[in-house]
């Protein structure tokens, strides 16, 4: 038995780096697929290695999504937490350290798991128990922060105050209109989905490709971005023991947030981590004088920003695995107060017709976690060195491979969304992808946060739990 | 003035592939890539070639107005689908879905205001859950509420789990719908067979007897003794169910001497049936009755025995008040005389005569259906009817026939 499970973590690890290697494509279609593949197959794979295998290829997907997030810009949502930063290091040839930094955030978010195991069965479940019939205005409370806290933007760039005015409100403006079109999606896919039954555990995936995936595919296919062949390797990775302690908090923070919370994705989280524990690189000077008596003027280094940079990377790091696997892995924390356990996110969406968690189950989940962390770490240097080696070619194939990309996901969208069934189902699917990347289009044109397409889950899962479902329903006619 | 042409200067330098700089998206000050900017944001110069995606802009936006309305259509038009139970497997989790059969439990808990009703569509079984959504559902279905073997309708989102089974959430409460209701057939308790067990039935009972016992493992039962004029039937409640009575219901049970009109379920119990209110609410007194009433009716006859096992009797006792009650008969046959589609019996059982048609469609229910003839004994059970004004008896049970075989 130990064999099998071991077995089946191992080659979890090796499918999920190969799969989150290709740009794009989500561990939950990868996930889906497999299933699909398990229910055919259900007598030769034993159930006790088939959470473990599932558990290894999120933990794969955690560590080496990083690389085609930073070398080939594929965003999904969670790149919120890494990107930004990323992209300007591989700009500045410095993509191997932005790799291998998200990297060691996210093996040191292993770590913190482990050593969070007490508070997950002493503290989290009383958290777990009290919360969860509050959800509903916490979820609200997120909304109202994560939109306002894009305000107020603008440099008040202008002659009159109507450029003023627009300049500074023109993107948010944008956030909005995405954040109200896709709470519309949301509320009329939750309200009345158009997946056909028989494939209704992917009906949320057509959505997903459509905001994150084309966007970015298309986005690519217009820029005129070059970024320098010459991307440095050494040694070493330029961040300190500090940087490591820094990130630690934000990121924790973060990640708990996105396992505790339904529909709270890595972007969100971050940006409220990134709130709570923020802090500055502030150097105290002594040579100016200060406006208020007693006071000194604190200045920002040109430091700060790569301090910064690194912990952000970091931090995105620890909140990635905590997000994706120890959501996952809450599922299996069975106490008394949570005998059904505490699981959230997709994977344990996916995965509850097919498995019941026991007793015990959470050490031997822990256990493939930690296994294939170091599987997928040495796999994350190994092909971050790859992708350096070869980045000249693939930067000059890049519209090619995002043509290939592009096919694979209308084919995949079309396939699980409903055309493995019925081919109107197929074509419905792709009319919900085009309609969502047009929806997913605008924040990424229009130069406002990403994440306002999570209102797709946010608003209606807010709603629901407040116990409006049915209003909703009759409001949009949808009874 | 005259505009003075302006000499082409001479290239020194060689034009190659890699001197050309393709200046769109930078900004012209600094050299920042400002793509689709108009302000370099570095330094914040005017961009001058800033990478024009207003046609994508227009249609990322236009696209999505247009795509809601199109998405809202398809929902607005699109029927859910009916899935027989048995066909709900993994794949399904999250489905909307419609199903559609018998309802077979109805439980309301009004102080978490919530509704879990199941569903039997002959293929199997699945619980529907209304959380926080009784008041509405109440409001909405008005004195149209679903009752236990309604043919009902439901469609809502699938939930399933590996170790709670299947369930359907249903958040809309307009999403419920009664198909056809059930007409509660009304059955004498003596007509009450073992093939009714299962089914719900409408009986016109008093209580005749109670008792409260504990069993070897310390279970509290309540024993009832259901009766009417033609047979006992039992029924017994754990002390969990009597909690659960409501109060004007508890007291129609416990009050003696009250006729009472009831649902129930038919139930087997170690080859024994036995009644269970499938409705409290649904309890109604149709009349008090006197304690000789009430003697007359548990003391007369002897045989009076409990559902299945009508009391015998005999010809010269029957009257027009017995009509539709059903008793067991010992008789000959006196004369037998072939009609359209049967055989017309004269049976005589020492103490009166009574005429009975043996239908053709009755020949294979029958046992010894051949051995029908003049002189054979014949005994069963019975029910009184009438035919133009005159007594008769029809044949209700034939497998309780039974003809003495002629001797060889």
């Amino acid at each position: 038995m130990e064999l099998t499970i071991i077995t089946f973590c191992v080659l979890g690890t090796i499918i999920g780096s190969l799969l989150c290697l290709i740009p794009s494509l989500h561990i939950y279609n990868v996930a889906g697929i497999a299933i699909l593949v398990y229910i055919e197959f259900r007598s030769l794979i034993p159930e006790y290695a088939m959470v473990p295998f599932f558990m290894s290829m999120m933990v794969a997907f955690a560590f080496l999504n990083t690389i085609p997030m930073t070398f080939f810009s594929a965003a999904d949502e969670s790149a919120g937490a890494t990107i930004l930063p990323s992209l300007d290091m591989l700009k500045n040839g410095k993509g191997r350290d932005a790799s291998l930094l998200a990297g060691i955030g996210t093996l040191m978010g292993v770590f913190l798991l482990v050593l969070l195991t007490p508070f997950f069965y002493k503290v989290c479940t009383y958290i777990y128990a009290i919360s969860r019939v509050h959800l509903h205005w916490i979820i609200g409370l997120i909304l109202v922060f994560y939109v306002m806290s894009e305000w107020p933007k603008g440099a008040g760039r202008g002659r009159t105050p109507w450029e003023k005015f627009r300049n500074g409100w023109y993107n948010l403006f944008a956030g909005l209109l995405t954040f109200i079109l896709a709470s519309l999606t949301g509320l009329i896919l939750t309200t009345k989905p158009l997946a056909p039954p028989q494939l209704s555990f992917q009906n949320i995936m057509p959505v997903f490709v459509g905001f994150f995936a084309f966007p970015s595919i298309i986005q690519t296919f217009l820029s005129k971005a070059k970024y320098p062949v010459d991307q440095y390797e050494s040694r070493y990775v330029n961040a300190g023991w500090g940087d490591l302690g820094y990130a630690a908090l934000p990121g924790t923070v973060g990640g708990l947030l996105t396992a505790m919370i339904p529909a709270v994705t890595i972007g969100i989280a971050s940006i409220f981590s990134s709130h709570i524990t923020n802090h500055r690189n502030l150097i105290q000077s002594s040579f100016e004088r200060p406006v208020e008596p007693h006071t000194v003027v604190r200045v920002h280094t040109p430091e700060i920003y790569y301090v910064q940079e690194r912990i952000f990377l970091i931090a995105g790091g620890i909140n990635k695995i905590i997000y994706y696997v120890g959501a996952f892995l809450l599922l299996f924390v069975l106490t008394d107060i949570t005998p059904n356990g505490m699981g959230r996110g997709g994977l344990n969406i996916l995965m509850k017709p097919l498995t019941t968690p026991q007793k015990g189950d959470y050490f031997i989940m822990l256990a493939a976690v930690i296994f294939s962390s170091g599987l997928s770490m040495l796999l994350l240097m190994g092909f971050t060195h790859l992708v350096i080696k070869h980045f000249k070619k693939l930067t000059n194939s890049i519209r090619l491979i995002y043509i290939a990309i592009t096919i694979f996901l209308v084919v995949l969208v079309f396939l699980m969304g409903g055309g493995l069934v019925d081919v109107k189902a197929g074509f419905m699917a792709l009319l919900v992808a085009a309609v969502t990347t047009c929806i997913g289009s605008i924040p990424v044109f229009f130069g406002c946060r990403r994440s306002h397409c999570m209102a797709v889950l946010l608003v209606p899962i807010a709603l629901n739990m407040a116990g409006y479902g049915d209003t909703i329903a009759r409001i949009l006619k949808l009874v | 003035m005259p505009k003075k042409h302006l000499s082409k200067k001479k290239r020194t330098v060689p034009r190659t592939r890699h001197s050309v700089v393709d200046e769109e998206g930078l900004c012209p000050t600094c050299g920042y890539f400002c793509a689709t900017l108009l302000t370099c944001p570095r330094c914040g110069a005017r961009v001058e070639k800033r990478i024009s995606i207003r046609l994508i802009k227009i249609i990322s936006v236009a696209g999505s107005l247009a795509g809601i309305i199109l998405l809202w259509t398809a929902a607005h038009l699109k029927e859910p689908m009916l899935v027989n139970i048995e066909d709900i497997d993994e794949k399904m989790n999250g489905a909307y879905i419609r199903v559609a059969g018998k309802m077979v439990s109805y439980l309301e808990d009004t102080s978490r205001n919530s509704l879990r009703m199941k569903i039997d569509d002959g293929t199997g079984q699945i619980s529907i859950s209304a959380f926080n959504k009784l008041s509405q559902f109440k409001k909405i279905h008005k004195d149209r509420l679903p009752e236990l073997g309604d043919q009902v309708e439901a469609a809502g989102s699938l939930s399933e789990t590996q170790k709670f089974g299947i369930a359907l959430f249903l958040p809309v409460p307009e999403r419920f719908r009664i198909i056809k209701k059930l007409q509660l057939k009304s059955y004498h308790l003596a007509d009450i067979s073992p093939g009714l067990a299962g089914t719900l039935a409408r009986i016109s009972v008093f209580v005749s007897s109670y008792e409260k016992r504990k069993t070897k493992k310390g279970i509290i039962l309540h024993s009832f003794i259901l009766s009417d004029r033609t047979a006992n039937i039992s029924m017994v409640l754990f002390d969990s169910e009597m909690e659960r009575i409501p109060g004007q219901a508890r007291e129609l049970l416990f009050t003696k001497g009250l006729e009472l009109d009831m649902p129930v379920k038919i139930t087997e119990y170690k080859g024994r049936l036995q009644a269970s209110i499938s409705d409290y609410s649904k309890i109604k007194m149709i009349r008090r009755l006197s304690s000789k009433e009430m003697d007359r009716i548990t003391k007369a006859g002897k045989g009076y025995g409990t559902t299945g096992t009508p009391p015998v009797n005999s010809f010269d006792r029957i009257t027009s008040a017995d009509i539709g009650a059903s008793y067991s008969f010992h008789a000959i046959i006196a004369e037998a005389r072939e009609m359209g589609k049967g055989i017309l019996l004269l049976l005589d059982d020492g103490k009166g005569r009574m005429e009975v048609v043996v239908w053709d469609s009755l020949r294979e229910q029958i046992k010894d259906y051949g051995q029908i003839a003049i002189g054979i004994k014949i005994s069963g059970v019975f029910q009184i009817s009438e035919y133009k004004g005159k007594l008769q008896l029809k044949i209700t049970r034939p497998e309780t026939l039974h003809l003495e075989k002629k001797a060889e």
